[in-house]
């Protein structure tokens, strides 16, 4: 019957022990450093998010949106899989006296090994060479990466000569059954059998060897990732850096506020820096290292790792797109990190460039970021005969919330008429807060000052309770994001719509009428706080198929992958001098689309954008706008 | 070093002013700030103490409730406020207060903005000046400290002015000398338990002879622009403005 002899050719096996011993105490000594390194880090609540982590694992669903290199690693990791589960049964096999390994199960275990052995190798053969070629700013190229691959591979063709040397020896009749050692057989067939003997022992100590320095290198190099990647994707929070944490900021005990230092980061902040492999999806898509600005994700995260300074230059460059996290397929948590690095600057130091002095000042005294007066906040809504509502509101006004852009940006009121007609005409009723309006906080919470926020926040919770607020319709994807998922955390419980969702909803119900629209090509850049933050990519482009004579060309990067316009984050109120600027990039993609119109639904989106796009051939428009022109 | 700001609560630059009669302005929707200019008298003042040690006290007139507002200056730093509660903040009156009670301390520095944005005046600093029989040294951009001169720079055109002076004296500063910091958590949190001094003033005969209106300026018409793609028929539209004008 088919089967095979376990320890076959090789004696002194206790030296074999001795060897994965001495490994394994390299392999804790390296994880106990590793694990002090996490628990320098603050508290931080954690649920376990076993349903994502399997999702991700298994089906490697965020590393093969980068088709190859996904690829790649899915083969490498499925193929460790199987050889550990084909060791744990040798394992089985033989501590516990069984005999698993014969006939068919065998044949089919031989085969499988077999198999997925070769699928190793294929894949570190194209990692291999994908690193050799690519260019330096692309793919790290440290000599770790080298390292690794070339040890697997090792461990692996070692493992098929020896398999091959044993297939000559034994020449059994099954040999078949593993056809890439039988392969690897072909090479020593006019050797005696004695001097094959003799090698196959040779070999097969280096191969444990190997095996071992595998092991023992496994919490110094970037290895780690075996372990330290699933135990982020198990304490991944979906929605950090979409919802920041929140700051107590009333205990005067404390002395630092944010993070100053590397163990004020969370224990999970922490082990993010460790499940990190450089493989670099993050700056793939950053629109702040694309556009030459001082901050790559990538090197954001190692440099922490290494606990090196962060120039504030780097600190404030972020966009806060989400972007890098969407691609990291292990879960890395950027945004947290730069607000929080942004909350020491500001809080604790109160160092910030000189304009966002401004910009804060202007928000503390009038509500607004450009400090204009705030009894001028209603002023649009008085052109258009709407006076916001003193007495409390019943149950079914919708309350209209334009935000600073729509109130005070004479582009954006604009906007705000286009809207207010949309719903004069579908008959539905809404009401405004007017002059108690205040910003929304957005803007200055990811700029760091989670004091001015929450002073906001507060003020509008207090104000929309007074008034019965219910429901509320925002024109701005920021004012969206943070009114309906970070005010109810400070006791803000409304119902927030974005403008294109009830604009969905009319046609649905037939209040909009999608019918007799001019006809015109448009191209519909993705906000980010409204896509990739809130999952609404469809809203947008199932108002455009719902009409006939709009045709909507889309522009390349889209949905998921969008790119930036540069203003989010806050850096609209910041000055962008550095590289390229982040909405021309934006602007030039849609350009190659050859639309008439690009349609976006944030007011940033479309200041940054209709900015660039100002001397050019091509419209930029709210979708408002677009539903309202007719 | 003992230093004495002169702090004075002003409108907010985008403030509406409504008149609820000649003698009273409409309260509601002003927002209220510190004086700009005395915002970069604070902060030399904070730069100096952190230079040589002592102490930051801020003075002001005006109003009880501006508490809040001085609430501000503490939170940058300052150690402690006193405020001379007053209906009338005319610099006669403000001068008067303030040397009154100024008499009583000991300090080597009473600092100010050269000017508050609110009724343009610039008069407190000359007049405290007067009255407490110390120098003054005005719209100053820059102060050092030598032995124990205070030397202040004035900005002329093309020139500057170094002028030594000895302690006690009054500077009042000019925009540029400084950039004010922003206030951290820790501050306003230590702030908020600062104690600010409330003194209540006399009534004081010559005060009273003060008297003070309102009016508001008259509204500027706005700009007209005509269309100057046709200049003939531009032309003939200005002369029938100009006519209706009567400047023609």
């Amino acid at each position: 019957m088919p089967t095979r002899e376990i320890y076959w050719n090789i004696s002194n096996q206790a030296i074999m022990y001795i060897i994965l011993v001495i490994a394994l105490l390299f392999f804790i000594n390296g994880l106990y450093k590793r694990y002090k390194f996490w628990h320098m880090g603050q508290e931080d609540k954690r649920n376990l998010n076993i349903k994502r982590f399997l999702k991700n694992i298994l089906t490697h669903k965020t590393i093969l949106r980068d088709n190859l290199p996904g690829v790649t690693h899915l083969m490498l990791f499925w193929g460790f899989i199987l050889l550990f589960i084909a060791t744990v049964i040798i394992g089985i096999e033989h501590y516990l006296h069984l005999e698993i390994l014969k006939g068919k199960f065998y044949l089919t275990y031989s085969l499988l090994t077999d198999l997925f052995g070769l699928i190793i190798l294929i894949s570190l053969f194209i990692t291999f060479f994908r690193r050799l070629y690519k260019p330096q700013e692309k793919i790290d190229k440290k000599p770790e990466d080298y390292i690794v691959v070339l040890l697997i591979a090792f461990i692996i063709l070692t493992g098929f000569i020896i398999e091959g040397l044993r297939l000559n020896v034994t020449n059994v009749l099954w040999k078949k059954w593993s056809p890439v050692g039988l392969l690897f057989s072909l090479g020593f067939r006019g050797l005696s059998v004695s001097f094959q003997q003799t090698l196959h022992k040779f070999i097969w100590w280096i191969h444990v060897v190997s095996v071992g320095l595998f092991i023992a290198y496994i919490p110094y190099s970037k290895l780690f990732h075996i372990i330290a990647a699933p135990l982020n994707q198990i304490y991944s929070d979906e929605n950090s850096g979409k919802i920041l944490k929140d700051l107590d900021l009333d205990d005067d005990e404390k002395e630092t506020f944010g993070v100053g230092e590397i163990k004020d980061f969370t224990w999970k902040q922490l082990l993010d820096l460790d499940a990190c492999t450089r493989c670099g999806r993050c700056q793939n898509e950053c629109p702040a290292y694309l556009s030459k600005k001082p901050l790559n994700p990538k090197e954001f995260i190692q440099s922490l790792k290494k606990n090196n300074q962060i120039s504030p230059e780097t600190i404030w460059s972020c966009t806060t797109c989400f972007s890098c996290q969407n691609n990291c397929p292990v879960d890395v948590e950027h945004i947290q990190k730069i607000v929080d690095m942004r909350r020491y600057l500001v809080l604790t130091e109160g160092e910030m460039p000189k304009v966002l002095q401004t910009t804060f000042r202007n928000l503390e005294t009038n509500g607004n970021p450009w400090g204009i007066g705030w009894t001028s906040r209603e002023l649009w809504a008085q052109d258009l005969g709407i006076i916001a509502n003193s007495e409390p509101m019943d149950n079914d006004t919708i309350l209209y919330w334009p935000g600073c852009f729509g109130a005070f940006d004479e582009r954006n009121k604009l906007v705000s008429k286009a809207l207010v007609n949309i719903l004069k005409k579908a008959n539905i009723k809404f009401s405004i807060l007017g002059n108690s309006e205040k910003c929304c906080g957005d803007s200055v919470r990811r700029l760091g000052n989670e004091y001015l926020y929450q002073m906001l926040v507060l003020e509008n919770i207090e104000n929309m309770r007074g008034k019965g607020v219910n429901k509320i319709v925002t024109q701005c994807p920021h004012c969206y994001n943070t009114l309906k998922n970070e005010y109810p955390k400070f006791g803000g419980d409304f119902k927030v719509f974005h403008h294109t969702e009830l604009i969905e909803e009319l046609i649905k119900e037939r209040k909009i009428i999608p019918e007799n629209y001019p006809e015109i090509k448009v191209t519909y850049h993705d906000p980010c706080y409204l896509g990739r933050y809130n999952n609404k990519f469809a809203t947008v482009r199932n108002i455009f198929n719902s009409i006939n004579s709009i045709s909507l060309i889309e522009m390349e990067p889209k949905e998921e992958k969008s790119f930036c316009c540069g203003a989010g984050g806050g850096r609209m109120w910041l000055e962008e001098d550095q590289g390229f600027k982040i909405s021309s990039l934006r602007a030039s993609q849609a350009m190659s689309t050859k639309a008439e119109v690009i349609c976006t639904a944030c007011p940033f989106c479309l200041t940054m954008l209709s900015d660039e796009l100002k001397e050019k051939n091509l419209k930029v428009m709210d979708i408002a706008e677009i539903i309202n022109k007719k | 070093m003992k230093i004495l700001v002169l702090v004075k609560e002003t409108f907010d630059t985008e403030t509406k002013i409504v008149l609820e009669n000649s003698k009273k302005i409409n309260n509601e929707g002003i927002k209220y700030i510190i004086n700009p200019y005395d915002e970069f008298a604070i902060e030399e003042a904070l730069r100096i103490r952190e230079k040589f040690g002592g102490e930051v006290v801020i003075y002001s007139v005006g109003r009880r409730e501006s508490e809040v507002t001085l609430r501000n200056g503490l939170a940058l730093g300052a150690d402690k406020a006193k405020l001379i509660v007053s209906e009338k903040i005319d610099s006669i009156t403000v001068s008067k207060l303030l040397a009154e009670n100024i008499t009583k301390e000991e300090f080597e520095i009473i600092l100010s903005g050269w000017i508050a944005i609110d009724d343009n005046n610039a008069q407190v600093p000359a007049r405290l000046s007067q009255l407490l029989d110390i120098p003054l040294v005005n719209v100053v951009t820059k102060i050092d400290f030598s032995d124990d001169k205070i030397i202040c720079h004035r900005e002329g055109d093309n020139t500057v002015e170094i002028i030594k002076v000895s302690p006690p004296a009054m500077i009042a500063v000019q925009r540029g000398i400084n950039e004010p910091r922003y206030p951290t958590v820790k501050n306003i949190l230590q702030a908020k338990k600062k104690q600010i001094d409330l003194i209540i003033s006399e009534n004081n005969e010559d005060i009273n002879r003060i008297n003070i209106t309102y009016q508001l300026p008259e509204v500027k018409k706005a700009g007209l622009i005509i269309d100057g793609s046709k200049p003939e028929k531009a032309v003939n539209i200005l002369i029938q403005k100009l006519k209706e004008a009567k400047v023609l």
